[in-house]
């Protein structure tokens, strides 16, 4: 399994290279390329362990070696190979794959186009030494390090002050996050003195409730940073100012996913707290439906995808919470496919329209893109989640184990799915169909985007449409790391804590198998109702915006209020602006005010002031008046003289 | 010596020492310069009685010569030259600062003196040999065999302070205009 | 005899009235003239002493205090007569140079 080393170090090779040589040698296309084999290598050598452990449920711990020693514990860069990392890392190869040969595409002409890829292939190591760790540094480790990617990706076209400030309000909004996960790292380590994952699963069953609960929050918070929840959701639009394949690869597929996995990765510790697992529904719920919310109004075509992406991730922290981790990693799977394949499509629509995001101004445009077109339409199928595309098979066991667990869950997730058909058919609708609204000088150039573009986006398609079959066998495949009753590496007490963690899912059965899946849906109640849903999503925005029965504008008017809150998104933009920002600046301005002006200028001319104010007493003494000096030395005598006196 | 005489030399330092004391206030407090002067005169006189009545003779007679005499005089030259003074005699806010000061510091000086510890030093003398030899040929042996040469210095000294006074005194180094005074 | 603290404390008195003297005149002539009733106290110490102790340093230092005395008292009355020329002046306080 010695093999597994190239994963990470293949793409941090390329780093290296691209990064020292890139604009003297490997000038456009050499990097890109370059870039590509590294990862395609990093990508087959998953693939490869995928399958070796696919068959085994085996999990392999390689050490490299060791880093930091602490007292008994030391920390070491290494390697935790089991199905769920397996499944992570594939995931995040195999899309960076695809994504990166699209920004081959995407990127030509640009004139930092080495540093593009260095800092892609920068980003795919971090992220790779972050689902690869097994202990819970490294995974700090990896986690900073795709927060620094993600900063130097955003703000890649540094000389646009919108896309300077996104990357800066990306990265101090991550650091709050990153903040909390540090305090969860610190609180476990004081509890459980070590940071490997398996040692801390194996002592989870002797700590106090509270505490581990205080642990699984923290790294929690973690989470919701890095994985844009509400409240910390604000990046991730802003985020959209970097070029389309980092938004794919990394807000849409990888990094934001990272939260996701983490959770699952340290299913042992959330699932011995009830709290920490109703946190995280609770989050997760209120970030599928308020994002799906915000993202009803918008007019760019990246911000709207982004929007989504908040929202489905939200789905996915909400399977964590109602203990259904793997159902949360299918279908964090699931949505990096087809996410990745809606994000370079607008990446390939950019480029055709020369980069206009307003999808107000687009239109009619679904015949000159014709690839394009149909797998953006098979993408937004899948997020719909229509049936036989793979969101259906991800996202609707979620709303059915929402239903079974907890009504409140239920509601709001599904009320997202409508919203989310809704929203995602609007997008498609105006961008390749409806009027004509396109600026003529525009429309004369667009073309279909050339093969290096569109070859990514119809295998990301071909995955959408097949991957749902395979439904069985990702959630068998993962039984080794996510079931209590199959994970080897943990003592019978821990089982049964976790056990009793996930217990309120056990009531739960969702088919496994993709075609009896398929039936319970059609069949049942509940499947026809979301169905259904899904389906009124898409009608709605048929009707008011293809066929335009109902004027979208005298809907945004009766639902005034509503439209505004939405539109504003949920203003906490605007709060947050009012509290840190606006708060900060006054409260900086007022200890300037005591602080400098009052107190430190008030000490240095203060002591000014004091040495004239003395000065003039003692000159007094001076009188030039030799009575005057007489009598000081009249004093002095006395005194000296009371001293020995008195002191004899 | 006899009761009488004890008596006479505690009577002797009675009254003298009160003629000092009285006088010497009213050296402080005079504000005619010549009643000063003549206060001080009545000072001098008195501590020299009061050496006599220790038993110093020498320096009774020196303190007569040189103080009451010698330097009496030369007050009196320089208030004769300078024109009367017509200013307070005395400053009332260094008085009211003063006044306790010295008081605090005559009682711990009296104190010390009182309840002081005295060294019983053995001096080269015995007590009774004053008895025999005089108290000028006492002094006088010591002065010129021990401390000759602070006595040649003195004398240095006072050559020196000669010439400074002359040449203090001269007309030609301040300059003038009015001339004399 | 009287005891020989009393000669000393009566030297103590002279002391301070001459110390107050010096400090309170306002005339310099008057300031000279406690300046010597200062250094009479400390002869009367002197020889109190040396009366107690049965020695003649003290004598012999007293000596030398009246002839260091007399040297003072010459130079600082001439120092009085050019200052006098100088500034037609005796009163201490218009004598001071340093501006209060």
């Amino acid at each position: 399994m010695e093999y597994l080393w190239i994963i990470p170090f293949s793409p941090l090779v390329a780093f290296i290279i691209i990064g020292l040589f890139g604009y003297k040698f490997l000038k456009e296309p050499l990097s890109g390329i370059l870039a590509v084999i590294a990862v395609a290598i990093s990508a087959i050598a998953s693939v490869k362990g995928f399958i070796d452990v696919a068959g085994t449920g085996k999990y392999y711990d390689l050490k490299l070696f060791n880093w930091l020693t602490i007292g008994d514990y030391s920390i070491s860069v290494s390697i935790f190979w089991d199905p769920l990392s397996a499944l992570m890392t594939c995931v995040v190869t195999c899309v960076s794959t695809f994504i990166f040969i699209f920004a081959t595409g995407y990127m030509k002409g640009d004139e930092s186009y080495p540093r593009f890829f260095a800092y892609l292939s920068l980003f795919v190591f971090m992220m790779l030494m972050l689902t690869l760790s097994d202990n819970l540094v490294q995974l700090f480790f990896g986690w900073e390090g795709v927060g620094l990617a993600s900063y130097l990706l955003i703000g890649f076209w540094h000389y646009k002050k919108s896309a300077a400030n996104a990357a800066m309000e990306s990265f101090v909004v991550n650091r709050v996050g990153d903040w909390l996960f540090l305090l969860g790292i610190l609180l476990a380590f004081t509890t459980f003195e070590t940071l490997d994952y398996l040692q801390i699963f194996n002592k989870l069953h002797g700590v106090d409730y509270i505490i581990v609960t205080a642990i699984a929050l923290l790294l929690f918070g973690g989470a919701v940073g890095k994985s844009a929840q509400i409240p910390l959701h604000i990046w991730l639009p802003n985020a959209m100012e970097g070029p389309t394949p980092v938004s794919a690869l990394i807000h849409a597929a990888t990094m934001v996913a990272a939260g996701v996995y983490m959770v699952a990765r340290l299913m042992p510790v959330f699932a011995s707290s009830e709290i920490a697992l109703d946190t995280v529904l609770f989050i997760g719920t209120m970030s599928a439906f308020l994002a799906a919310t915000m993202g009803l109004v918008q007019n760019d075509i990246k911000r709207i995808i982004a929007y989504s992406t908040l929202s489905q991730l939200g789905y996915m922290f909400a399977a964590e919470g109602l203990g259904l981790f793997s159902e949360g990693m299918f279908h964090l799977t699931s949505h990096a496919v087809f996410k990745a394949l809606l994000f370079l499509g607008s990446g390939s629509v950019l480029i055709a329209l020369h980069h206009l995001l307003d999808v107000q101004k687009m239109g009619q445009i679904g015949r000159l893109m014709p690839i394009t077109m149909g797998t953006f339409l098979i993408g937004s199928l899948a997020l719909a989640g229509i049936p036989p595309f793979v969101g259906f098979f991800s996202k609707d066991p979620i709303i059915e184990g929402a239903y079974e667990i907890n009504t409140f869950a239920f509601t709001f997730l599904w009320l997202g799915a409508f919203l989310t058909a809704f929203y995602i058919f609007r997008l498609f609708f105006l961008t390749f169909f409806d009027g004509d609204r396109l600026d003529h000088h525009i429309r004369e150039h667009v073309h279909e985007s050339p093969p290096n573009m569109t070859i990514p986006l119809i295998v990301l398609a071909t995955a959408t449409v097949i991957l749902g079959f395979f439904r069985e066998f990702f959630i068998n495949f993962l039984k080794p790391s996510l079931d209590p009753a199959h994970m080897s590496f943990l003592s019978p007490e821990v089982k049964a804590l976790v056990n009793e963690g996930l217990s309120r899912s056990h009531h739960v059965h969702i088919e496994a198998n993709a075609f009896e899946f398929l039936g319970h849906s059609l069949t049942s109640l509940l499947g026809i109702l979301l169905l259904a849903t899904a389906l009124a999503g898409i009608f709605t925005a048929y009707t008011i915006y293809q066929i335009r029965k109902i004027d979208p504008v005298k809907v945004g008017d009766m639902f005034k209020p509503l439209y505004i809150l939405f539109y504003n998104r949920w203003f906490f933009d605007k709060i947050y602006y009012a509290i840190f920002v606006y708060g900060y600046y006054k409260l900086s301005k007022v200890l300037w005010f005591i602080g400098d002006k009052i107190i430190i200028d008030g000490i240095v001319d203060g002591s000014g002031k004091t040495s004239l104010f003395a000065s003039d007493i003692f000159r007094k003494t001076q009188m030039g008046r030799i009575s005057g000096y007489v009598i000081q030395m009249l004093i002095g005598v006395v005194i000296f003289l009371s001293l020995f006196l008195f002191l004899k | 010596m006899g009761a009488s005489q004890m008596e006479l030399s505690a009577v002797a330092f009675w009254v003298l020492s009160t003629i000092a004391v009285v006088s010497a206030i009213g050296v402080v407090f005079f504000r005619n310069i010549v009643y000063a002067v003549l206060s001080l005169i009545s000072t001098l006189i008195a501590i020299s009685g009061l050496f006599f009545n220790l038993g110093a003779e020498l320096v009774g007679a020196l303190q007569i010569l040189i103080y009451a005499v010698a330097i009496v005089v030369f007050y009196v030259l320089v208030i004769s030259t300078v024109p009367q003074y017509k200013g307070q005699a005395i400053d009332p806010k260094y008085t009211l600062l003063s006044l306790p000061f010295g008081f605090i510091l005559f009682l711990e000086l009296a104190y010390v003196s009182i309840y002081g510890l005295w060294a019983s030093n053995k001096g080269i003398f015995s007590p009774d040999i004053f008895t025999k030899i005089s108290n000028v040929k006492a002094v006088a042996s010591l002065l010129f065999t021990k401390y000759l040469f602070p006595f040649e210095v003195a004398s240095l000294i006072l050559l020196v302070a000669m010439i400074g006074a002359i040449l203090l005194g001269r007309k030609d180094i301040v300059e003038d205009e009015e001339g004399g005074q | 005899m009287v005891p020989f603290e009393y000669y000393v404390a009566l030297s103590g008195l002279l002391m301070v009235l001459g110390f107050i003297g010096v400090i309170i005149r306002k005339n310099i002539i008057a300031m000279l003239l406690s300046t010597e009733l200062m250094l009479n106290a400390v002869n009367i110490a002197f020889v109190a002493f040396d009366m107690k102790l049965h020695d003649v340093v003290g004598q012999v230092f007293v000596f030398f205090i009246l002839t260091i005395a007399a040297a003072e008292a010459a130079i600082g009355l001439g120092l009085i007569m050019a200052i006098y020329r100088m500034k037609k002046d005796v009163d201490v306080e218009k004598l001071t140079e340093l501006k209060g």
